[in-house]
């Protein structure tokens, strides 16, 4: 496994960290060791965090051998890190339209193309869910096609809705509560994000955004 | 068996020692923002050092006890007093049914914890009772709410005698020596994930200055003044986990040291990592007051992670033996 490094993040976590970049590939390895050490995991861990090329494990030091980074480059340099995962393919129905998501008529002129290429646009992928952060069921999602890639806002909005469908860059993603947000608002979903203690999607997942005209 | 608020001076919220195990999820670890003190303050009281305690954020908060409780103060921010009689820090107190507490003015420390033998019995949401409102978890304690506690430990018991006393009785032994640390303003680090990529300047500006905590700092985390920060050549990153103790430098170049209710991920390049140790002595520090940073080894941070843990093992066996348990 090349390109491989492994640092302490603090005394309890460890990071191992492949080639940064928004790249499924590489993306396949860090849920796949995340597998691995949750299936078999150590003495004193707690927890993983997948990110777009990272796995962040946390442990307890007290319950932990203090070997645990060179056990982790041995899994990672004898382990092959491939074969199937079993994600799941989540349908999102997504509103489009001014009247739900401010920022639809400012994007689509941003970006020279009409509403409906937009929505046509972001209907037409099968996104993969890198990791969830930013907020509790905050899912980042990618990779959004090239036209549809815009810069974050300057001024983030003091309020976004829940349910908010937004773009940035080349990524998209669906605000669980209200909050600040820095992304453009082009759509609006009726799916809860995190309810009861429950992230509705997983890092891993795929989504699927289909347009309906109402709730 | 309760505890009411009367009054609830700038935040106070019931805390623990994090909400484990959700991260991936992008619910933060949260918890107490000094947890070495919540953790002795508990053990004083014969509590596990890990139960709910209240995090009171400087004076002004105002609470009655209902009921005969053994309580301890820890941390810093505020002076507790029942009358006109100044409670010690780090003494188990006896407090009888009716006591009334006021957290007077003190010009050091922020945040002051307050553990009840049984603990503060809120329900637990994903397993933890630390309060984390964007996830539903918990509420900042408003006037009028009571707090339940669980049952007392043996320990708790004995310590309070067989002759319930009819006053607030504060013990004559405790654990004084464990109080200086926080008044330090020097915060070791470690090296951050992305250190090499900053400039020399700001590298060397980093471990040299003073940095200011300014007024946009709260439990997620502490926004610096004093000196920018940049790296060498711009390069855009992408989302990493991040953690309490974090220090990322955001555009524009001021350090932001993450605190308790970090955030689970974050894109900004992190100069350093502030060891667990002084995360507890940075939660006592507050809007106004000035820090400085030193480096040390990993194999110090671990040392110091480790002796700290036997310290608080060292504290709950004298009371162990002293209420021979």
């Amino acid at each position: 496994m090349d390109k491989v490094r492994i640092y302490r993040l603090s005394e309890r976590s460890i990071t191992v960290s492949w080639e940064p970049g928004i790249r499924p590939d590489i993306h396949h390895q860090v849920m796949q060791l995340d597998k691995r050490i949750t299936a078999d995991s150590f003495p004193g861990w707690i927890e993983n965090v997948p990110a777009y090329h990272t796995l962040t494990i946390y442990f307890d030091p007290l319950k932990c051998s203090p070997d645990q980074e060179k056990c982790l480059h041995t899994l990672i340099s004898t382990e092959t890190l491939s074969g199937p995962l079993t994600g799941r393919t989540i349908r999102v129905p997504v509103v489009y339209h001014k009247t739900v998501a401010p920022d639809l008529e400012l994007a689509a002129e941003k970006l020279g193309i009409s509403i409906d290429q937009l929505i046509a646009l972001h209907t037409s992928r099968r996104y993969h869910v890198y990791m969830l952060g930013f907020m509790p069921g905050f899912p980042y999602l990618g990779e959004l096609p090239e036209q549809l890639n815009l810069p974050r806002k300057s001024v983030p909005a003091a309020k976004v809705a829940a349910g908010t469908v937004a773009i940035a860059g080349r990524q998209t993603g669906i605000y669980p509560f209200d909050s600040p947000g820095g992304w453009y608002a082009i759509g609006k979903t009726s799916i809860s994000l995190f309810d009861h203690g429950k992230a509705y999607f997983e890092p891993g997942d795929k989504v699927e955004f289909y347009q309906v005209n109402q709730f | 068996m309760s505890l009411s608020i009367i009054k609830t001076g700038v935040y106070c919220s019931v805390q623990d020692q994090g909400r484990w195990g959700h991260q991936r999820f992008g619910v933060p670890v949260s918890g107490c923002m000094d947890k070495h003190a919540a953790s002795v303050a508990n053990i004083l009281c014969g509590n596990a050092h890990d139960l709910a305690v209240v995090e009171f954020v400087m004076h002004g908060a105002c609470i009655r006890f209902e009921t005969d409780q053994l309580i301890a103060f820890s941390g810093g921010g505020a002076i507790p007093v029942s009358g006109h009689r100044e409670l010690l820090l780090h003494r188990a107190i006896f407090v009888p049914g009716n006591t009334v507490i006021d957290l007077r003015y003190k010009d050091k420390g922020c945040r002051l914890y307050m553990a009840v033998a049984g603990g503060i019995n809120t329900p637990l949401v994903m397993g933890s009772r630390s309060t984390y409102e964007p996830a539903s978890a918990g509420k900042r304690l408003a006037i009028g709410d009571e707090l339940p506690i669980g049952q007392r430990a043996d320990i708790s018991q004995r310590m309070i005698g067989k002759k319930v006393p009819k006053e607030v009785t504060i013990a004559k032994w405790g654990a004084v020596e464990l109080l200086e640390e926080m008044n330090t303003d020097c915060i070791r680090v470690l090296r951050g994930a992305e250190w090499e990529q900053f400039s020399e300047p700001s590298k060397k500006k980093w471990l040299s200055a003073c940095f200011q905590i300014t007024q946009a700092s709260d439990r997620m985390g502490y926004t610096l003044s004093g000196e920018t920060l940049g790296l060498a050549d711009r390069q855009d990153m992408v989302s990493t986990a991040v953690s309490s103790g974090t220090v990322q430098v955001v555009p524009g170049g001021s350090p932001l040291l993450l605190m308790a209710d970090a955030q689970t991920t974050g894109g900004y390049p992190r100069i350093a990592q502030v060891i667990d140790t002084d995360i507890s002595t940075c939660a006592q520090k507050r809007p106004g007051d000035k820090i400085r940073f030193r480096e040390v080894s990993d194999a110090v941070s671990q040392e110091l992670y480790f002796s700290r843990i036997e310290e608080l093992k060292r504290l709950e066996k004298t009371i162990r033996v002293k209420f021979s348990i």
